[in-house]
């Protein structure tokens, strides 16, 4: 038999999918064990680490201290002004995780997963006053969240998204104090501060396309021979915050309302998770 | 074509210091100046009293083998504070034919950009990381028989996730268990240990505190093959007086012994698993494996 | 639907006048420029040639690749996504099949940016895969909505610059094909509900279908000759002879 997965992989898959069943025994729309934990790495303002089945993320953010452009400028600054992203994500898929990806340059994957996540905190709409480094906001803090891979085996969008946002309400940001200009300090006897996010999710939830089957939160395996892949995300008002699909099929609406009903359905198991977290 | 994804940002940051460091050290400087200006004698080295361990004592350690899926072998390492991921890939076959004979061993140590506090780790490759990878690739290639796998690669990577000192010895013992779960036949698996020395007192283990404290401090890192009694490297940097290089060396000795016999008891637990996962009576692959059984009668 | 007038004096689900030529580049097997106003895009296609990077090649199918040059600066990696979106649209419309171990380079350069990048540059590949006459099981059609409420009232704003772009509530971008109903590619970035999702499919739908039927249009003149170029052909001839008469006489 594992010959034949070898030889005939996607034959292999679809005498599964005839029967509704894959075969590491999940149904099509069984989602792999889903963990999270927060805060582990010490050295950073905020952390977590999140496993999906064998894929495995962890997150951190690092805090740095900056001036912001000034607004007195004209024209387009202001337009820009008006988008300035105190956040900076990034997503490395390094070697480490599989031998897929090459150290020197980063992969596509990790480039437009890193773009969709940027945009995706643009949309947490935080307001600027909780990045104030000192009271009057004279500098500000910039979090630059990096998420690695450990383990790449399928799925990396939800982890990283689940990564990130647990990562986020996980940020402890301290007062700081500026000497002369261009000297910061942070101030460790004042009480530290959490973004205000609190009400905010990100419910993810991705897809591959085989022939005609949907199978949810895909392998690695699976991924490989999928036709097409569809992520959806969430936010708390059951709005699309994002919405991918790309294949060399096409897909019917049809297609689409199942997998936008799937992951509403995770709605409540992905709220108890980072909320469990985060007390 | 290399990237820095956070051209995005055209701000200029910087992590900033603790206050009241800054006034510590502010203070400290000057005293230092004026016992520089009361005496020639400069007394810089600095008294330091560990509080919740012992001089000769080692941090918990934590390690765990098989944790990436998708690579031949890999370890998990954990020294309280400071983690360590490694990943083996290989032996692979190689399109290139230069290495006719013998493998050719890749190692790659990465700081995750979070990893450190003080220091800003870049995306790109940078010199200290160059650098603690030649150690950790000196450290463990006296161990591994290469010449078995002709004309292949053996990829070794090291992600460091959190730094709390003692990185280079988590990564050589990670790197060298990681080796082991990938099956590489190698002769004995490299444990290390290392050591600071602050005035007369050494330090095992050190923490990262520990390690900034003096600038200069003379540092011991010892790998070695326990059961071969063989010393793969040495290293020894600062300002050490003879028989305090002598001291430390041996410190260190026994300290990765420790270290070996914490390793052997949790590769032979992994197996345990595997076989146990396997099935009873399957056989077993893998050729470390059974000469650390071996090892378990001896 | 009440009609709204947009600051650029368009209609809400008005698309903005499209210009195409094809065949503009020499070298290339295949090449088309596609205009929106201010948005503006020229792809290139060459092949199928042989696989440049032996890594990459497969064994059943040619390979398709896709680099997006931005007009101002050198690529960055937002540029990444919009190649990886636009190759995953074109390739299924590609018959990759039938030129095994081959490879298909699209190079896209974009003279200006005005909003609706990647819809343009899918039009303009599409344009240029059949100006190299590769082998296609049909046309693809794309067109980027974004999504206002102004006053509790929700609107699509058809093919937005990029001022609509950065101030709407949300940006979706499709791409149909003329040969199934089916949705080739769908990328949704902003808050935008269930319902307002389907209903903007629908619209992306047949705005598609017109830019596909343009399309079909621009290519059938260029193949067959246009009955008003062909007039216009004659009129400069008949000018050019009269100012030859003219000259002569003086």
């Amino acid at each position: 038999m594992e010959a034949f997965q070898k030889i005939h992989p996607l034959e292999f898959y679809r005498k599964f999918l005839e029967r509704s069943v894959r075969p590491d025994g999940r149904s099509l729309t069984d989602i792999r064990k889903t963990t999270l934990s927060v805060g582990s790495i010490t050295t950073c303002s905020g952390s977590s680490f999140v496993k999906i089945g064998n894929t495995s993320v962890v997150c951190g953010i690092r805090a740095e201290v900056g001036e912001p452009p000034s607004i007195n400028q004209t024209g387009i600054v202001s337009n820009q002004s008006k988008n300035h992203s105190y956040i900076f994500v990034n997503v490395e898929l390094g070697p480490i995780c599989s031998n897929a990806f090459s150290s020197s340059k980063p992969s596509e994957k990790a480039m437009s997963l890193g773009t969709q996540l940027n945009a995706l905190i643009n949309r947490l709409d935080i307001p600027t006053t909780d990045f104030y480094f000192d009271n009057e906001g004279k500098a500000r803090w910039y979090l630059y969240v990096d998420i690695y891979c450990l383990d790449y085996d399928g799925n990396i969008t939800d982890a990283s998204i689940i990564a990130m946002l647990s990562a986020l309400k996980n940020v402890t940001l301290q007062q700081g104090i500026i000497v002369e200009p261009n000297q910061y300090f942070k101030d460790s006897e004042q009480p530290t501060r959490k973004l205000s996010i609190q009400n905010n999710y990100f419910i993810p939830l991705s897809f591959a396309v085989i022939d005609d089957y949907i199978l949810s939160d895909p392998c690695l395996e699976e991924e490989k021979l999928s036709s097409g892949q569809i992520t959806i995300t969430f936010n708390e008002n059951q709005e699309i915050c994002l919405l991918l699909y790309t294949g060399t099929n096409g897909i019917a609406d049809d297609h689409l309302k199942k997998c936008i009903q799937l992951t509403k359905n995770r709605f409540d198991f992905i709220n108890k998770l980072v909320n469990e977290n985060n007390s | 074509m290399k990237i820095d994804y956070r051209s995005g940002n055209s701000i200029k940051t910087q992590i900033p210091l603790d206050y009241k460091e800054y006034l510590k050290r502010k203070e400290d400087k000057q005293q230092q100046q004026q016992q520089q200006q009361q005496s020639t004698q400069p007394t810089g080295a600095i008294t330091y009293k560990r509080k919740d361990r012992l001089d000769e004592q080692f941090r918990q350690i934590f390690m765990k083998t098989g944790i990436v899926t998708q690579a031949s072998g890999s370890c998990y390492l954990e020294i309280e504070k400071t983690k360590v991921l490694c990943s083996v890939y290989g032996p692979r076959a190689t399109p290139k034919t230069e290495l006719f004979e013998t493998a050719k061993l890749n190692c790659e140590l990465k700081y995750a950009t979070f990893s450190s506090n003080k220091e800003k780790f870049d995306y790109l490759e940078n010199t200290k990381e160059k650098d603690q990878s030649l150690i950790i690739y000196q450290s463990i290639i006296g161990s591994l028989r290469l010449d078995k796998y002709p004309k292949t690669v053996v990829d070794v990577y090291i992600l460091v996730l959190n730094d709390d000192g003692d990185v280079l010895v988590s990564a050589i013992t990670a790197a060298s268990m990681a080796l082991a779960d990938a099956g590489v036949e190698m002769y004995d698996m490299v444990a290390s240990c290392s050591a600071v020395c602050i005035k007369d007192a050494t330090l095992i283990n050190p923490t990262a505190q520990e390690e900034t404290l003096t600038e200069g401090a003379g540092k011991i890192l010892v790998s070695k093959m326990p059961s071969h009694n063989n010393i793969t490297q040495l290293i020894q940097t600062g300002e050490l007086n003879y028989n305090n290089v002598l001291e430390s060396v041996n410190l260190c000795i026994d300290g990765s012994d420790k270290i070996y016999s914490i390793m052997k008891q949790n590769l032979i637990d992994s197996l345990l698993r595997q076989q146990k996962k396997d099935g009873d009576g399957n056989e077993i692959n893998g050729i470390t494996t059974n000469a650390a059984d071996d090892q378990m009668e001896e | 639907m009440s009609q709204i007038k947009r600051l650029d004096g368009r209609f809400d689900n008005q698309i903005r006048p499209i210009e195409t030529e094809q065949g503009l580049l020499n070298k290339a097997d295949g090449s088309a420029k596609f205009t929106q106003n201010k948005s503006s895009v020229l792809a290139a296609v060459y092949g199928p040639i042989e696989v440049k990077n032996p890594r990459k090649e497969k064994i059943l199918k040619s390979v398709v690749e896709v680099t997006f040059t931005p007009g101002l600066g050198n690529s960055s990696y937002q540029d990444k996504e919009k190649e990886l979106l636009i190759r995953n649209a074109v390739e299924s419309v590609i018959l990759t099949t039938l030129h095994p171990r081959t490879q298909i380079t699209v190079v896209i350069q974009v003279y200006s940016d005005d909003g609706s990048i990647i819809s343009c540059s899918i039009n303009a590949v599409c344009l240029a895969l059949l100006d190299a006459g590769i082998e296609m099981n049909g046309m693809i059609g794309s067109v980027t909505l974004s999504y206002q409420s102004i006053d509790n009232q929700d609107i699509f704003y058809f093919d937005p610059d990029l001022l609509e772009e950065i101030e709407s509530k949300a940006v979706a971008i499709f791409a149909f094909g003329n040969n199934s109903n089916n949705i080739i590619m769908s990328k949704v970035e902003g808050k935008l509900t269930e319902d307002l999702y389907f209903l903007a499919i629908k619209n992306a739908r047949e705005a598609c279908d017109k830019i596909i039927a343009f399309m079909k249009l621009a290519v059938k003149n260029r193949i067959m000759g246009n009955e008003q170029q062909q007039q216009q052909q004659q009129d400069q001839k008949i000018k050019k002879e009269e100012q030859q008469q003219d000259e002569a006489m003086k």
